[in-house]
């Protein structure tokens, strides 16, 4: 199995059922479309560590498969000013320390699942480069949670 | 930090043109790929990852129609613009040309 495909199914274990075909066979005709615009541009087909690269600029299969889906929040920013001092009236201390535990567990999650990228040697300068340029015009209307972060996000896709 | 700042209100910013560009791009029918060589072509960028979800929520809309064809012997989606789009898309241009004449007085 080539490395556009194992990439594309990475993407579709994320994606809600329904549209998983609809958006996978979109996305697949996405990437070889450009993948054939380089080698005719270069002359010659792509090498593998090419295909990685420009995979890589599709970022993390996750985030990518994210994006499709609608914001999904259980309490919304509308209801949420009225349901935090509600919570806290009528739970008191309790609930404060039980947010600020689960706070702390969100930190540690973020801190082992989101890597630094120092010794991530083979993340391309230009797939880091484009991910903070250009990907994040649909990240920014998600939560901002993560989102200076996720640029540095290890793909475990590749792996070897 | 006030990197990040800018970063997000250069996004808020950016998220309606986009929205301008693809829509006033589709008054001609273009596969996803076409549309984004056609838009950075005219020097609006925009990956992947940010013109899919947005075309589907556009067609979701009801701005957009789309059809799967063959070309180049592979599958492609089409997209084109709805009539309902095509009102829309006047609507916006007015709206559009109208924030443009006051800032351009203001800025």
């Amino acid at each position: 199995m080539d490395l556009v495909d194992r990439y594309v199914a990475a993407v579709k274990r994320h994606l809600p059922a329904t549209m998983q075909d609809d958006i996978v066979n979109e996305l697949t005709d996405d990437i070889l479309s450009q993948i054939r615009d380089k080698e005719d541009a270069l002359g010659r087909p792509l090498g593998e560590s090419e295909q990685e690269a420009l995979l890589k600029q599709y970022g993390h299969p996750y985030l990518l498969a994210r994006r499709y889906r609608p914001q999904q929040s259980l309490i919304g920013p509308t209801l949420f000013p009225f349901y935090f001092p509600d919570l806290t009236h009528h739970h008191g201390q309790g609930v404060r320390r039980h947010l600020s535990v689960g706070s702390l567990v969100h930190q540690v999650v973020k801190e082992v699942a989101y890597d630094d990228g120092s010794d991530d040697s083979s993340a391309t300068s230009s797939g880091r480069c484009r991910s903070t340029a250009m990907t994040k015009d649909s990240i920014a209307s998600d939560s901002n949670d993560g989102q200076a972060t996720w640029t540095r996000l290890r793909p475990p896709f590749f792996a070897v | 930090m006030d990197a990040e700042i800018f970063e997000n209100l250069r996004l808020e910013l950016r998220r309606g043109c986009l929205i301008l560009g693809v829509l006033a791009e589709l008054k001609a029918e273009h596969h996803g790929y076409a549309l984004r060589k056609a838009l950075a072509g005219r020097g609006l960028v925009i990956d992947e990852g940010t013109l899919y979800p947005l075309l589907r929520r556009l067609e979701s809309q009801g701005l957009l129609v789309s059809e799967w064809r063959e070309e180049d012997r592979r599958n492609k989606r089409f997209y084109r613009l709805s009539t309902e789009g095509r009102q829309t898309l006047k609507q916006l241009i007015g709206e559009w040309q109208a924030i443009n004449t006051s800032l351009s007085r203001i800025l």
